[in-house]
């Protein structure tokens, strides 16, 4: 046994909640979006009500592409193939029934999710994991898809990710790559600082003329600051530069420019992380929002405004210090699993969940560093609440801990009841109970 | 559990072998998170956890 024996046990104490005995839970539960939030609850539903409810799993994509992971595509580490994932255990292990469709609308009255191809689904709880869209009105440069190839965002892992690269690829030694930032918050708040660290290594390797510009919108590094500025100076002087309070407004797709407040600022390489809302399914549908953005949820049930439509992951409003991560739409997807049984069987849910996080990010091709905490729900606020004295930051980075975050990758994938593949040519199944 | 990943299961683990490793890992013991992660949870909740991982079949 090793100290990392213990790092898998955070992705299940969530279970503490909802692994009572006995044998509950009949009816319908449409899971909508096959991600980290939504692909674990499909499965937890299953694991917990010991296959006694149904559960239908509701994703447009064939083989969804891992966020977490993709910049190292981006920075040529690993292949998308390798951060494909693989939803089919979910159905022959699991026994969720798999839907390829596209949720477009809710019919709250008649407990209905109308779909593109399939018609309407009935269900008896609706659980939307949809993740976040992109504010495209922000940006009227960027409302034509030949101006979204020009500037990619890649902020959604597939394609736009492989975009990216190749730009990155062709760049000429000497060029600009810039990347934007948009004001928080936004999914995965570390995510923009390590991969401008990924291209970095990249520049440093292979084009050490080359520069990389951070244009955040934000007064500062927004997560994991220290740890960030320091791996800057100390592995990147010379081709990281950090702007803060620079918010592009909108760009000129044709020259490649970002327009900024007081100034143009053109690049050779233009990645503009589009400003971010929930999922359009949640979004649009008539749940209540939050600063017109962000789906506001009751942190017992997960559940909306519109009774029987429970939202987790990126899409809700975070509670306090509690990140848009894919580790916590895991745990988003167990606090759900657990109170949506309990409702099942005309029970409270679990009054005082308790869950954790963990974002680990690559420095360079090999090392990494992390942030963790860990949140309690509070009576008091009726909020999730960081537990104080929980939690922290890596010292420094370490190859170590990138092996660790690469096996943090590999057990998430298991824990969402996913093929896994990282590392090796076959797909294994992890299987019932595994 | 992914297999080969470079972290042992839990499943099947003994509540003492579990409480113990814990334990370490409350003192301060070397990790990568779990030094961090476990002040976050009582000592009655780490006993439930230690028995939800040893009721699992590997």
């Amino acid at each position: 046994m090793k100290r990392r024996d213990f790092l898998k046990s955070g992705a299940a104490l969530a279970a503490l909640s909802g692994c009572a005995g006995g044998i509950r839970g009949h009816g319908h539960v449409v899971v909508v979006g096959g991600g980290y939030g939504g692909a674990t609850a499909a499965k937890y539903l299953r694991l917990w009500s010991g296959g006694k409810l149904q559960v239908s799993l509701v994703e447009r994509e064939l083989r969804p592409v891992s966020c977490p992971l993709s910049n190292l595509v981006i920075g040529g580490v690993r292949t998308l193939a390798d951060i494909t994932l693989d939803d089919r255990a979910l159905k022959t292990a699991w026994g969720v029934r798999l839907i390829r469709d596209e949720a477009l609308g809710i019919d709250a009255e008649r407990r209905t999710l109308r779909l593109a191809k399939s018609g309407a689904l009935a269900y008896d709880r609706l659980l939307l994991s949809p993740g976040v869209d992109f504010l495209w009105e922000r940006l009227p440069g960027l409302s034509d898809g030949a101006a979204r190839e020009k500037i990619p965002h890649a902020w959604k892992a597939g394609p736009q990710t492989l975009l990216l690269r190749k730009q990155l690829e062709s760049m000429r030694d000497g060029g600009v790559f810039a990347i934007a930032i948009p004001m928080a918050p936004y999914r995965c708040p570390p995510g923009p600082y390590e991969r401008a660290c990924l291209v970095a290594a990249y520049l440093k390797r292979h084009k050490p003329r080359s520069k990389l510009v951070i244009l955040d919108a934000n007064e500062e590094i927004t997560s994991k600051k220290t740890l960030f500025s320091n791996v800057w100076k100390n592995f990147y002087p010379g081709i990281i530069e950090y702007r803060p309070n620079s918010e592009v407004r909108d760009v000129d797709a044709a020259h490649l420019t970002a327009i900024l407040d007081f100034e143009h600022f053109r690049a050779d390489v233009l990645n503009l992380i589009p400003p971010q809302r929930a999922g359009a399914i949640a979004a649009e549908t008539g749940l209540k929002l939050i600063n017109k953005r962000w789906v506001d949820i009751d942190w017992q049930t997960l559940e909306s405004s519109i009774p029987g439509i429970h939202v987790l992951g990126d899409a809700v409003f975070s509670a306090p210090a509690m990140p848009k991560s894919g580790h916590m739409a895991n745990q988003h997807a167990k606090m759900a699993a657990a109170a949506l049984l309990n409702l099942f069987a005309g029970e409270a849910p679990p009054p005082s969940p308790l869950v954790n996080n963990v974002c680990y990010s690559f420095v360079d091709e090999t090392s990494a560093i992390h942030v963790a905490s860990v949140h309690r729900y509070d009576p008091a606020t009726r909020l999730m609440q960081p537990v104080k004295g929980a939690g922290g930051f890596s010292v420094s980075p370490s190859e170590s801990e990138g092996q660790t975050a690469l096996a943090w990758a590999k057990n998430i994938w298991a824990d969402m009841g996913l093929l896994i593949r990282l590392d090796r040519g076959d797909a294994r199944d992890p299987g019932l109970g595994a | 559990m992914a297999p080969d990943s470079g972290i042992a299961a839990l499943a099947g683990m003994p509540p003492r072998l579990f409480l113990q490793k814990w334990t370490l890992f409350k003192e301060g013991g070397p990790a990568s998170i779990m030094h961090q992660i476990v002040k976050g949870y009582t000592d009655e909740e780490a006993e439930k956890i230690a028995a939800y991982f040893s009721a699992r079949s590997r």
